[in-house]
């Protein structure tokens, strides 16, 4: 099975800043800011899956 | 080219060419012609993209976006006898209802790159994306079908299968793009009525008629018929006839058992073949509901 990220390891989860595009880790509680510039809009990551459509 | 079709049918074909068809279906029934048309519409199989697997996607689009522009573009058909619909082969050989394709491109200019149906890597040479030839006079550019837009460092990878059906499952199954036709014209004109116009009356009626018809003969004074091909069934001539007050002067009816079929490709399987085979499976289909008939009267008596 596929894990988005190990959730409870500790590592935290990464996001893309939606400013600058640089990696943000975090962890349950974090503040929800980018590190590097100070954005406070946060975007998932795609998933690594290999996902099917239907093309209709 | 012409062929006699049994009883008083007759088939003429006036214009073929790889991707288009004319021909005209005389003595035959309205219904039969419809069921004609209909069964090149929605029943003659071809390819096209069905599943689309996004391992990567970074464009501007997304996924399900991608997915339904990739269904759409027109495969090369040629080997659509060879394969099974999905729901009709119960076999476990993928390859006998699959043909997979991929798209595996990344930009890596400053400038925007247009990802083409030319980007597609086919798995079998005989199943690829149809593109635009371009005419002489066309002002569009021959090339690939625009599937989406990447900027640098965006990437797409995605593995495409695709497999046989038909235009009542999808329209994108459809190997047509026109598939019309029409009632040939039966025009009468009253020679006799015709001879007590004047010579600028006679001109006037042949300018009237927008689908134009008639020509003027000036050396003979009168009015002949140049084609009926053009014919719209406008009613504008006989509108022009009677407002002169020569009611009955032409009549122009649709004949209920002529017809002129036009048929233009997609460019997945050539015109000709379309209905030939639209012939075939409209004569397969009457075969079915002649055996099904025969089967209840057995039974009732």
């Amino acid at each position: 099975m596929y894990h988005e990220q190990k959730a409870g390891s500790g590592a935290g989860v990464a996001y893309n800043c939606g400013d600058c595009g640089s990696e943000v880790l975090l962890r349950p509680g974090d503040v929800i800011i980018c590190r590097e510039c100070g954005y406070r809009i946060l975007y998932k990551k795609r998933t690594k899956q290999v996902v099917q459509f239907e093309a209709r | 080219m012409e062929r006699q079709t049994g009883g008083d049918s007759h088939v003429s074909v006036t214009r073929l060419e790889d991707q288009s068809i004319t021909f005209s279906l005389k003595g035959v029934d309205v219904s039969l012609a419809n069921a004609l048309r209909r069964v090149m519409i929605a029943d003659v199989p071809t390819l096209a993209i069905d599943l689309v697997e996004v391992v990567e996607n970074s464009s501007v689009l997304c996924d399900e976006f991608l997915a339904h522009r990739l269904g759409l573009i027109p495969l090369s058909s040629k080997k659509v006898s060879e394969l099974f619909k999905p729901y009709e082969y119960m076999g476990e050989d993928d390859s006998a209802t699959d043909v997979h394709l991929e798209l595996n491109v990344r930009c890596l200019t400053e400038q925007a790159m247009d990802v083409t149906s030319e980007d597609m890597v086919s798995y079998d040479e005989r199943v690829k994306p149809i593109t635009f030839q371009g005419t002489v006079s066309d002002a569009a550019k021959p090339g690939g079908i625009l599937i989406v837009k990447l900027r640098n460092k965006q990437q797409l990878l995605l593995k495409c299968i695709a497999r046989k059906g038909t235009g009542k499952d999808h329209a994108k199954w459809s190997p047509v793009a026109t598939a019309v036709f029409k009632h040939d014209p039966v025009v009468h004109v009253n020679q006799e009525l015709l001879k007590t116009l004047s010579g600028s009356d006679k001109r006037a009626i042949v300018e009237s008629d927008p689908s134009q018809m008639f020509k003027y003969d000036a050396d003979l004074d009168t009015i002949s018929l140049t084609s009926t091909g053009s014919c719209t069934f406008d009613g504008e001539i006989v509108k022009k006839v009677n407002e002169m007050g020569k009611h009955g002067l032409i009549d122009i009816r649709p004949c209920f058992d002529s017809f002129t079929f036009h048929v233009e490709s997609t460019g997945v399987l050539d015109a000709e073949e379309i209905v030939l085979q639209a012939v075939h499976i409209l004569q397969t289909k009457l075969d079915t509901v002649g055996g099904e008939l025969d089967m209840i009267e057995s039974e009732n008596f």
